[in-house]
């Protein structure tokens, strides 16, 4: 049974006696500040970044062009029709704001549950949830129609008196994603500050030592500058967490506080939650795969990770496929027409091209997780991210436009198609997502240094009990001097 | 904290000895007597037993709730390859098979079953609402799928529990390895079933409510007083002097994060169910709350808010209280009660019209706590209480909250 280890790269054979390495390749703290942060300082741009941002800033700019196109002319530029008034900027705007739930359970969750693993990655994917959460917050600012009075989404004071309808979800909509937004920000930057830190030290030329050492806000790596650090990361850790589950509830209320069919059901906030968990990690993986293999950080990120996330995207998945069976049961046992007609039309009416690529995208692709072969094959996974990128987006479609496009009165029917300029808008703020990755990947350490170094052997105090770790034991300071130390 | 003792298996006792025998006996003889008491209450009150029925029905569902709790507890720690929990996981295997056991306490349910559900009412079955699914709710369906039910948890509990005594004999490391393998669709399986067995035992006394989130909605509230049951279990353990030492604050503080996250997560199940059948206000399913807002019911419903959820919320929300033992117990004790309040109002409403607790609802509660833990103390006897070549048992050991 024993596999015998040939790779220096694979630690994903498990061994109960210990857990797995997670820093491979011999690594101490000076070669993880050079490998992060070279990519930064050092390292010439690539060419390929460059193509790439020239192609992403030109999709951007297709996005801010449809918006314009859409503020001179309106929203029949869009597909909406009647009875479907919602259509794929709702959609989007689920689809994005799902994508940032990564990033909140690797920081939060995972931080109080002692995932140790997390520190790879946790940088990646609170950056991409802040950049989910801007392409998020585009698509109802612009559906609103009349854009020049988006600030009406606000309880501010006006002069007209009028308060926004406090009782309306898409209000706790407004609220709940202001303060994820927020929280994840600064979660994200307080984080950051010990690497900007190091940034800082290790930057040639003035300017950049100025922007660094600006954002550093001073850090001088003292000890009471690392206490008063870990207090914060653990309150905002502990923070974010209920806005794990509450960001994508209140989403999930827009629709279930309806009295539509196959919306207005109560297993929507958990189910809402999982399938934003699983976009999210899909996401990530999706960008994290190139990125590693592009800047040599294997060792750092390593398989041992890339498997922990299809774990997570495979039980998340299951639970978007219990939530869906559980909804067609109920629908069958409520007993109601209306109901199980939205769910046998969803299944087998005009959508049912999309309701059955969004069941084999999400519930049944990543069954093959399953077996430990493939979920540890980068290529193979890396397609069954496409797969659920896509499979997520179509579930927020499905929920959508089935439900409004066959409402209650059949000579209302309709059905939904999207214009040129929907579809525009929608590739539009991936180009705006890419070019956010891209600036960061260009001018931010992509990976926690300081806290990827307290999950090495040599930052353990007792790791000499278990084993040997030479001239480094006892008495390496948990930053090792290098990170952001006053030189 | 650097220079943290490690301590040893040899340091303290790991077996129940006498101490399980007394339990046994006195928890077992108390359930009877108080079961015995609950049917003889029963008989008095001239209803068919119904209302024994009902009382006896809110108890098994709490207990039966505990023990699956126990029972995807244990394939968890070894899906997710969790370390911390290696020194209490035995007494939570132990409160997972009994859950075959419990099958015989269904019998009274089973036996009773058409005073509880509507749908075993001939009169409220042929109503229209009732005729696609008639097959469904039947009899012979809902005893068919309880079978099912129990061969699968029971399948699961045991795969578990032999797999871990056997590793106790010969350390090898395979059987952790096969049980993390099996974990993961263990979770799968039990996640399915629980779902429609909750339907099936709770949601269906009213046999037209409905609702998508009932499932989990009942696990929630089971896996929160697991937790309260384990942190009162291992606290009298060590009160005999078993498991002092290797059980640490460390490990009770980690109970107490437990009991405040699930005290959180029922509460959001709990509100997003409520919140959103209010909101829509539909007629089918606000009349399940109507129901329960009406003649002091509503009372009890607004209590649990404070009850179940925003006291102990408080109470456990800060460090301190999860590393005292007094105020864990406290809370460990506080949970149990207003989780089987909830579910006594979960329940109990479809029977009385007006909230009133009567002595038969205590008497079931012990009577059927007192046999469960009698069954759980017989488990355990003769059983190291700690699953000692467990691979990552000194890992466990050294277990400390960062």
């Amino acid at each position: 049974m024993e596999a015998r280890v040939t790779d220096p790269l694979n630690n994903t054979i498990d061994d109960p006696t210990r857990p797995a390495e997670l820093i491979l390749g011999g690594q101490d703290f000076t070669s993880i500040t050079a490998t992060v942060s070279d990519i930064v300082l050092e390292r010439k741009t690539p060419k390929a970044w460059y193509i790439a941002f020239t192609f992403t800033a030109g999709l951007t700019a297709v996005l801010f062009a449809m918006i314009g196109y859409l503020i001179v002319t309106g929203v029949g530029v869009w597909g909406l029709n009647n009875p479907v008034g919602w259509g794929w900027a709702i959609v989007n705007f689920v689809f994005w704001v799902g994508i940032g739930h990564a990033g909140t359970l690797i920081s939060a969750i995972l931080f109080l549950l002692r995932q140790k693993w997390r520190t790879s990655i946790n940088r990646f994917a609170e950056a991409m949830t802040i950049f989910a959460v801007v392409c998020a917050g585009i698509f109802p600012g612009i559906h609103v129609g009349r854009v020049w009075l988006v600030h009406w989404l606000f309880p501010i004071p006006n002069y007209q008196a009028m308060w926004p309808n406090f009782r309306s979800p898409l209000l706790w909509d407004v609220f709940a994603v202001g303060t994820y937004a927020t929280v994840s920000l600064l979660f994200w930057y307080t984080g950051m500050v010990p690497d900007l830190a190091t940034l800082r030290d290790r930057a040639r030329g003035k300017f950049r030592q100025l922007i660094y050492g600006f954002f550093a806000l001073g850090w001088r790596g003292s000890h009471r500058h690392w206490h008063r650090y870990e207090k914060a990361y653990l309150l905002l850790a502990g923070l974010a967490t209920p806005l794990v589950l509450s960001v994508h509830s209140v989403v999930s209320f827009d629709f279930a506080t309806s009295q539509l069919p196959g919306w207005h059901t109560t297993i929507f906030p958990p189910y809402f939650v999982a399938g934003a968990v699983f976009s999210g990690f899909a996401m990530v993986g999706t960008l994290l795969i190139p990125a590693r293999q592009w800047f040599g950080l294997k060792h750092i990120i390593t398989l041992h990770h890339l498997e922990n996330m299809n774990k997570i995207i495979l039980a998340t998945g299951s639970m978007v496929g219990f939530a869906y069976a559980t909804e067609f049961f109920i629908a069958w046992y409520g007993g109601n027409p209306n109901e199980s007609f939205a769910f046998v039309n969803r299944a087998f009416g005009p959508y049912a091209w999309a309701y059955w690529i969004m069941v084999s995208c999400n519930v049944l692709s990543p069954q093959i997780f399953w077996i430990k072969k493939i979920r540890t094959n980068v290529f193979v996974m890396w397609i069954i991210y496409i797969f659920v990128n896509i499979g997520m987006w179509f579930e927020r479609f499905v929920i959508t436009v089935t439900s409004l496009s066959r409402d209650f009165l059949p000579s209302s029917w309709a059905y939904y198609k999207p214009t040129p300029v929907d579809i525009l808008t929608f590739l539009g703020s991936f180009g705006l997502f890419f070019t956010l990755v891209l600036l960061f990947i260009r001018y931010l350490p992509m990976v926690a240094m300081a806290e990827v170094k307290t999950v090495m052997p040599i930052a353990d105090a007792h790791s000499g009990e278990r084993r040997s770790v030479g001239d480094y034991h006892g008495d390496i300071p948990r930053d090792a001097g290098d990170t952001g130390g006053a030189k | 904290m650097s220079s943290h003792h490690v301590p040893r298996l040899e340091d303290t006792k790991t077996t129940l000895d006498g101490l399980g025998q007394r339990v046994f006996l006195i928890s077992g003889v108390l359930g009877l007597i108080s079961l015995a008491i609950t049917f003889g209450l029963g008989m008095t009150r001239g209803d068919n037993l119904e209302h024994f029925a009902f009382s006896y029905l809110v108890s098994f569902a709490f207990f039966l709730a505990i023990s699956l709790g126990a029972l995807v507890f244990i394939p968890i720690q070894y899906v997710t390859k969790a370390s911390w929990c290696i020194v209490i996981r035995r007494l939570a295997e132990v409160i997972s098979c009994v859950v075959p056991f419990m099958l015989l306490m269904a019998i009274p349910v089973f036996v009773l079953h058409g005073r509880i559900y509507g749908w075993a009412d001939p009169v409220a079955a042929a109503e229209p609402a009732m005729a696609h699914k008639a097959a469904f709710l039947s009899s012979n369906a809902f005893m068919l799928r309880w079978a099912i039910y129990f061969v699968l948890w029971t399948g699961m509990g045991w795969f578990f529990w032999r797999t871990s005594l056997k590793q106790d004999e010969n350390g090898d490391l395979k059987l952790t390895r096969k049980m993390e393998n099996m974990a993961g669709f263990a979770i799968l399986v039990y996640a399915l079933s629980i779902a429609l067995a909750s339907m099936d035992l709770v949601m269906s006394v009213d046999q037209l409510w409905f609702s998508t989130m009932f499932g989990v909605y009942y696990w929630a509230g089971g896996f929160v007083t697991f937790f309260a049951v384990m942190t009162l279990v291992t606290m009298g353990l060590q009160n005999t002097g078993r498991l002092t030492e290797i059980v640490s604050p460390e490990h009770f503080h980690d109970y107490g994060k437990l009991m405040f996250a699930f005290t959180f997560f029922w509460a959001y199940i709990a509100f997003s169910q409520y919140m959103l059948y209010w909101y829509a206000n539909i007629p089918e399913e606000t009349h399940w709350y109507w129901i329960r807002s009406a003649n002091g019911w509503g009372k009890v419903g607004l209590a649990t808010v404070f009850v179940t959820f925003a006291l102990p919320f408080a109470g456990l929300v800060s460090r301190y209280a999860k590393r005292s033992r007094k105020m864990l117990a406290f809370w460990a004790f506080w949970i149990i009660g207003a989780q089987w309040l909830s579910l006594y109002w979960t329940i109990m409403p479809q029977f009385s019209e007006s909230f009133v607790i009567d002595p038969m609802d205590l008497t079931a509660f012990i009577g059927v706590g007192g046999i469960w833990l009698a069954a759980i103390t017989r488990m355990a006897m003769g059983r190291s209480l700690v699953p000692i070549k467990d691979p990552r048992l000194e890992e466990s050991l050294r277990f400390e909250n960062a």
